[in-house]
């Protein structure tokens, strides 16, 4: 019978978390999918907070990356913008804004990641991700959210066996409390 | 509840399964009745089923009550969703003191498209838990969907952080889809989740055959 099965569960226990490890996936599911609720230390109180990064296999080449997503929340009124959009420019894609500390301690967000067909080595590899901010407690519009789908391009063909997400920033970890879930689908 | 039977052997003792071995030999009645009361082993990683309620004609409102508090995130699925007529569909959450009615206590943010207009893309936010720029259902004659994930609901330090994806159709084609979220700005383990109309007059009472699931997976936190 098709089922989800759980590779991985984790929550931050320490206060100088900034890398997030899923080592030794086995090859063994049809699809990969992540969830996450997340929140970073940090003294940004900005709304839209920090940024949770990933990539995959420890790859960190310039032109391996390519990423886009929009965002949309109650803070910045309007229509649904445009964010962070690059194409094979950088050696990280950006998975998700998070909250902060600084923001609100009990606001946090949701983060959804699908990886389909993570082990075909004839085709390029991308993920979709979507994710909500929890309320902040600052600015004008307080208690609004973020939406901000994000589309990968991993321009590479090598199977996934190891997702890192990480912190923007040597001095931002990533909150106790923050959890994560790794689960592969089994056809 | 009424028992599917006993096991084990007519002269051992009765087996009881923990939540990492069930020793013994085991009738498949025997193995679905444990399972339905969450005291069987099984691999954590599917979407286990807590409740599923289906629409009567005659409700507006289903509440889910006493759930668990030992999974890591929860799933609500509303299918084939159709009602009297058209208006929001409200979600309210119980974080231990009873269902919070208070809208202003809530907030969405969405986007959504209608397939009969081209063009920018409408949005919505404010203080309310009504998770669409459009009503959800929008009427009797279409049957609609909508998924709403919660993740790690049981920590009593965090707000409920709903996001939404949910697809409402009309008679003449046009689809209404929206992404988004709703939160609840109390923090609080979520034991109860209310889903309600805005109106609840009996013009906008749940019509068959909508049926409202709830799932959890994973371990808490």
């Amino acid at each position: 019978m098709a089922d989800w099965e759980i590779i991985e569960e984790s929550v931050i226990t320490g206060s100088t978390t900034f890398d997030i490890s899923f080592t030794s996936i086995p090859s063994t599911y049809l699809h990969l999918e992540l969830t996450a609720s997340v929140q970073i230390n940090s003294t940004q109180t900005t709304f839209g907070g920090n940024t949770m990064y990933m990539n995959w296999n420890g790859d960190t080449t310039g032109n391996h990356h390519g990423y886009t997503g929009w965002t949309r929340s109650h803070y910045y009124d309007g229509a649904p913008s445009n964010n962070s959009a690059y194409s094979g420019t950088t050696n990280y894609a950006e998975a998700a804004f998070c909250n902060t500390t600084a923001c609100s301690a009990t606001s946090w967000t949701n983060v959804w990641i699908l990886i389909p067909n993570y082990t075909n080595t004839s085709t390029l590899k991308s993920a979709i991700c979507r994710s909500l901010q929890g309320p902040t407690s600052s600015g004008t519009n307080a208690h609004t959210g973020i939406v901000n789908p994000r589309i990968f391009s991993g321009n590479q063909t090598s199977a996934i066996s190891q997702i890192n997400l990480f912190s923007d920033g040597s001095t931002r970890p990533f909150a106790v409390n923050t959890s994560f879930m790794l689960a592969g689908f089994k056809g | 509840m009424v028992g599917y039977g006993e096991n084990g052997s007519v002269i051992g003792p009765q087996n009881l399964p923990t939540s990492s071995v069930a020793s013994g030999v085991w009738s498949l009645g025997e193995v679905a009745e444990a399972q339905r009361d969450e005291i069987w082993p099984n691999p954590i990683g599917d979407w286990d089923i807590i409740g599923t309620q289906i629409a009567d004609d005659s409700t507006a409102t289903y509440d889910f009550t006493s759930i668990p508090q030992n999974f890591r995130d929860l799933r609500l699925v509303i299918s084939a969703a159709r009602a009297a007529g058209a208006s929001a569909t409200y979600l309210y959450m119980d974080i231990g003191s009873g269902f919070d009615t208070t809208n202003g206590n809530y907030a969405q943010t969405t986007v959504s498209n209608n397939g009969a207009a081209n063009g920018a893309m409408r949005v919505s936010a404010s203080d309310v838990p009504w998770p669409s720029n459009y009503d959800f259902p929008r009427d009797a004659t279409q049957s609609n969907s909508a998924i709403f994930d919660i993740f790690d609901y049981s920590t009593s330090s965090k707000h409920s952080n709903i996001m939404v994806v949910s697809s409402a159709s009309v008679n003449n084609g046009s689809v209404y889809t929206t992404t988004g979220g709703v939160q609840h700005k109390v923090a609080g383990a979520i034991v109860g989740i209310r889903v309600t109309k805005s109106v609840t007059s009996s013009v906008y009472h749940w019509k068959q055959p909508t049926t409202f699931t709830l799932f959890g997976r994973g371990s808490a936190v």
